[in-house]
């Protein structure tokens, strides 16, 4: 029997790295300072290197998922996995930093964000339903106990409670749409599935429906879409202000990368039914998300809104044909990840003796005291806006480019408005640590070592994408050539 | 397997998904709740195996054991977080915990 | 029915299957709207029929019992996997048996994690 192995190295590769930082810290204890971080980066390297050392297959014809045919290495899936590698490398060093001025710096951490990843990857590169669905929950699962990672901390606790329960509800909708997609077509992998329903179904289209309804229900809680957004905000702001840096940016490029591939894979002979559907949840996603941020005070709060709200943005590619509404995702995906790991991060970087800034007086007049951290700050904040010199509004461009091609100007226009709407939550926190009197004393940390360097790539990626895009679209076109 | 059998199953697993997802919406203890899940994920399994069957093939029946598993590691996580929780606030009722809003 | 033929239309049970969440949203639904919530000692008593409950159920099991069944969960389960790897084990010769080597050191690392940090300590 020969199985082909190759395309699931670089998930086999963090998940055992994530096993043996696992065990290591069993064994070598010392309290509250892990020492695993450097196994996990190492780990992580190694799998970006394989990642494209692998040959590229554009789909995969003849595949059986009993054959190694249930996770390929195309275009797609390798634009993917790096970008979840390298975020998880950049979401690792502020991880520590962050555990360490809470005092719970115990390792595990650093396993589970392993296994998230390894979850992820999977995510991005499954062609079929099984690995699909293992792959959602391997990533799910270790986020649960992220989440709730703060031990000492009830509100952790909730959170955790909080994105369990809904994250497993919507993992059940999201099995039953497989079982029923299965049911209609026979096969599991997305090209039995396509041509499946590209063929005349006769009474079962209304099944084909409601399966893929189910599967839209169950990605829409994973990627925060409104009306399945509600955990959210309770999960970000409870979570290790880390783990929510962390969870808000990869999860969202995972479960985008997966719903791209069975959307405009497995299920594009639907999509004249889907699109509407998905274009009327991008618009509540886009108005919702941004409205309940206006109201925020506490400051995760305020940004875990704003990730609802750029789950819409994102959403509103999607409208478009494949190839184009693939790259303006892999755009929009890459522009987000480096920008809100940068905000969440600095907010991570600043805890010190287990407190950290959580409003806006909290960080008043931060410029006189940490000018590059708020020059940093200010950098993502108005990425984040969508001000033009800056990765997100490239993002933008693309994503409401995608959508007016394909007939769909009222989406970007929403886009356009909301996001003149979040230029007031995002910038009264500039306002705040510019021109606001500084707090009576320095409660916070001082930025420094690895964390510091993270904060200071994720800007100067996010200016470069911004001034330099052409690098970016040409990855992006790259990664779309898996759909055509 | 005969159609009439296969509808059955699934009517069957379609009643079960509908009780889970009611309950998991409408009961208030968060036991009760995981319990509900567990009820949507093995109506789910019902259907595969009941299209497994009736195509027969074999990968509905293989999806069933993974989910079996899947299933078995979501409890075990779902019940750390509700033990954890449980200590620090001294009750199971799922409203109670609304300490994070706004 | 085949795998060659088409599949029958699922309309009746899609039907059957919008009856059935109906029912259990109005059963449940119409006992909150019509009845009150009256507690009567023999409503609140645990069983209606049979023995006396003794003692309370709100007795506390120690927190290691929880730590151990959720352990017992984990490693039960994944003994489903051994049973059909058993049933094919000659097919997939020496194959067959370095996924499950893999398979089984995994689990192992969790093992020797559990064991280290103490949850097996009774």
């Amino acid at each position: 029997m020969t199985i082909d192995f190759r395309p699931a190295l670089p998930a086999l590769i963090v998940a055992l790295t994530g096993v043996v930082a696992l065990v290591i810290d069993a064994f070598t204890p010392r309290a509250g300072r892990s020492r695993t971080q450097s196994v996990c980066l190492t780990g992580l390297a190694a799998a970006l290197l394989v990642t494209f050392s692998l040959p590229v297959r554009i789909g995969c014809p003849a595949c059986s998922p009993l054959t190694g045919g249930s996770v390929v290495s195309d275009t797609w899936s390798v634009a993917l996995q790096a970008l979840v590698l390298v975020v998880g490398m950049l979401a690792l060093p502020l991880s520590t930093a962050y555990f360490r001025a809470i005092d719970q710096d115990r390792g595990e951490q650093n396993a589970l964000i392993m296994f998230a990843i390894a979850g992820m990857l999977g995510l991005v590169s499954s062609v079929e339903l099984i690995s699909l669905f293992i792959s959602l929950e391997i990533m799910s699962v270790a986020l649960y106990a992220l989440t709730g990672s703060r031990r000492a901390r009830s509100d952790s606790q909730e959170a955790a409670l909080k994105y369990f329960v809904t994250g497993a509800f919507s993992s059940a909708f999201f099995l039953y749409g497989v079982a029923w997609l299965y049911g209609v077509s026979g096969g599991t992998t997305f090209d039995r599935i396509a041509s499946t329903l590209a063929s005349p179904l006769g009474g079962n289209v209304g099944c084909a429906l409601l399966a893929s309804g189910f599967l839209l229900v169950g990605f829409g809680f994973k990627i925060a879409a409104v009306p399945f957004h509600s955990w959210a905000p309770d999960a970000y702001q409870g979570a290790p202000t880390s783990v929510t840096a962390f969870m808000s940016t990869a999860v969202k490029v995972a479960a985008f990368g997966a719903l791209t591939r069975v959307f405009h894979g497995a299920l594009f002979p639907l999509a004249d039914r889907w699109i509407p559907l998905l274009a009327a949840l991008a618009v509540l996603t886009m108005i919702v998300g941004n409205v309940s941020a206006l109201a925020q005070r506490d400051l995760k709060r305020m940004l875990a809104y704003s990730s609802v709200a750029h789950a819409g943005y994102v959403m509103t590619a999607l409208v478009s044909q494949p190839p184009q509404a693939a790259a303006a995702v892999f755009i929009y995906l890459v522009a987000y990840s480096v920008t809100n790991l940068g905000a969440f991060g600095v907010l991570a970087v600043l805890a010190k003796d287990g407190k950290e800034p959580l409003t806006l007086a909290d960080i008043s007049g931060m410029a006189r005291r940490r000018p590059f951290l708020s020059a940093a700050m200010a950098v993502f904040l108005v990425s984040l806006t969508g001000v033009p010199l800056t990765a997100g509004f490239i993002g933008k461009l693309r994503v409401f480019a995608a959508a007016i091609s394909a007939d769909h100007a009222v989406l970007a226009l929403v886009g356009l408005l909301m996001s003149a709407v979040s230029a007031y939550y995002y910038l009264r926190v500039v306002v705040a640590m510019y021109m606001e009197p500084p707090q009576d004393e320095d409660r916070w940390a001082n930025v420094t070592g690895a964390a510091g360097l993270v904060i200071a790539l994720c800007a100067l990626a996010v200016l470069m994408l911004g001034v330099f895009p052409e690098r970016l679209f040409a990855w992006a076109q790259t990664a779309a050539q898996t759909f055509r | 397997m005969s159609e009439t059998l296969l509808r059955h199953a699934l009517a069957l697993s379609l009643a079960l998904f509908a009780v889970g997802a009611v309950g998991v919406l409408l009961r208030r203890n968060v036991i009760t709740v995981l319990m509900c899940i567990e009820l949507m994920l093995n109506a789910a399994n019902l259907a595969l195996v009941a299209f497994s069957r009736s195509w027969a093939a074999v990968d509905g029946h293989v999806m069933a054991l993974f989910v079996l598993t899947v299933a078995a590691s979501e409890a075990a996580v779902g019940l750390a977080i509700v033990i954890a929780l449980q200590r620090a606030r001294d009750t199971l009722d799922v409203d109670a915990f609304d300490e994070l809003r706004g | 029915m085949t795998a060659s033929s088409p599949l029958p239309s699922y309309v009746p049970i899609l039907v059957l299957g919008a009856i059935a969440a109906g029912f259990a949203i109005l059963t449940i639904l119409f006992s909150h709207l019509i009845g009150r919530p009256r507690s009567t000692p023999a409503k609140s008593a645990t069983y209606e029929c049979g023995m006396p409950p003794v003692g309370t159920a709100h007795a506390r099991f120690p927190v290691k019992f929880y730590l151990v069944c959720v352990i017992f969960i984990l490693f039960d389960v994944d003994a489903a996997f051994l049973y059909p790897w058993a049933l094919v084990f000659r097919e997939l010769g020496i194959f067959g048996l370095i996924e499950m080597a893999l398979f089984v050191c995994i689990l192992g690392g969790g093992f020797a994690y559990a064991w280290k940090t103490g949850a097996l300590d009774w």
